[in-house]
């Protein structure tokens, strides 16, 4: 009878002890989730499994290609609602010098992202670059648009007058610009077929400007950079003087970001990162 | 009856694509201050008439009571003022 006792309570504690690897297995896992992503997903309150999953993968593979050193705002528009979309994953503090978003007129955010009506919708990064780019020949920005248009629209950028210009304007009239702290004389330009996809303008060098559509250099434009500009990236929208905001954009909005100076080879990883991030939340 | 399908169709197409309800000045200056929800600004701006404009889509997401009526004035299609400036210097 106490064999037979002692016989129970051993299958008893190893089931129990079982059960208890299988919480830590789970546990493991959340844990091999950056602590970075952790803090977004605190920040924006997402539930959505799928969502928290992607997060989690899209920062592993950023600093996994060493991507993430150069990123200081991401904005990956999870969750559905403003609130969840205005956050900066590099920096998931509320304040306007952690480059969380502002939202003003008409969005419409989804699951599929953060559409803009292209009447009076923008967003203020609060992202100033002569405040917050460490060199003025290492910067580099970018817009994911599902929303295919061909009208005189803007989907990120500042007007700086003869100062750094930032601007990508996807797809007007067939053509796509692009300025990268340049004067506003200058547009480094490629024929479009379409305003669907991941462009990105980079500059790495002080005579040269690049952009890039899905990964691939579609044209590099011989400018001279110039003096920062001292007011603020605005997103679907061109911040001209005084913080007006012009050329609203109507492309749908499902990941941006603003980073230091990407060589060609990172862009081409980051794109491939990126569109494995929308396809996992099926956009 | 298929005259007034079509006519029924056009005027949801004109209500649903680029849609905007007129607003007073003052009305404009007091909604630029306010939220239409949490963390979304309203963004009035003017139409190509001079007229001060709000969008459907901000009218659509109200839920604050002093902002409801809103809702009750017509929607009309957005007429883009012509770009004079032309910052973009085309």
């Amino acid at each position: 009878m106490v064999k037979r006792i002692i016989i129970l309570l051993f299958v008893f504690s190893s089931m129990l002890s079982f059960g208890q690897a299988n919480r830590f297995a789970g546990f493991g896992q959340r844990s091999t989730c950056p602590v970075e992503a952790l803090k977004f997903i605190d920040s924006s309150g997402i539930t959505n499994q799928t969502e928290k999953d992607a997060i989690c993968t899209l920062v592993k593979q950023l600093k996994d290609s060493s991507l993430w050193t150069s990123m200081l705002a991401i904005y990956p528009f999870v969750g559905g609602t403003a609130s969840s979309s205005k956050w900066n994953l590099v920096n998931p503090v509320n304040s306007n010098s952690a480059f969380r978003l502002d939202f003003f007129g008409g969005w419409t955010f989804a699951s599929t992202g953060a559409k803009p009506n292209g009447i009076n919708a923008y967003a203020i990064t609060y992202f100033v670059p002569f405040n917050s780019w460490a060199s003025d020949t290492s910067i580099s920005f970018g817009y994911y648009s599902t929303t295919n248009t061909s009208a005189t629209q803007v989907e990120m950028g500042i007007d700086a007058g003869s100062a750094g210009n930032i601007l990508l304007e996807l797809n007007t009239s067939g053509t796509t610009y692009l300025r990268a702290n340049v004067s506003g004389s200058f547009n480094t330009t490629f024929a479009d077929a379409n305003s669907l996809g991941f462009y990105v303008g980079s500059r790495i060098s002080s005579t040269q400007e690049k952009v890039f559509k899905n990964g691939v250099l579609k044209a590099t434009g011989v400018f001279t950079n110039t003096s920062f500009a001292v007011a603020p990236i605005y997103l679907a929208a061109w911040n001209t003087p005084p913080s007006t905001p012009r050329y609203y954009s109507s492309k749908n909005c499902t990941f941006s970001f603003i980073a230091n100076g990407l060589t060609d080879a990172k862009i081409a990883t980051l794109y491939n990162i990126v569109l494995a991030f929308n396809t996992t939340l099926g956009r | 009856m298929r005259k007034l399908t079509i006519i029924l169709l056009f005027t949801s197409l004109l209500s649903y694509a680029g849609g905007v309800v007129v607003v007073s000045k003052t009305r404009a200056d007091k909604l630029r201050v306010n939220e239409t929800i949490e963390d979304i600004h309203f963004n009035p701006v003017l139409d190509s008439l001079g007229r001060w404009v709000v969008s459907k889509e901000e009218v659509d997401m109200l839920t604050e009571s002093q902002f409801i009526y809103l809702k009750t004035m017509p929607v009309i299609r957005y007429m883009k003022p012509i770009d004079t400036l032309n910052k973009l210097g085309r």
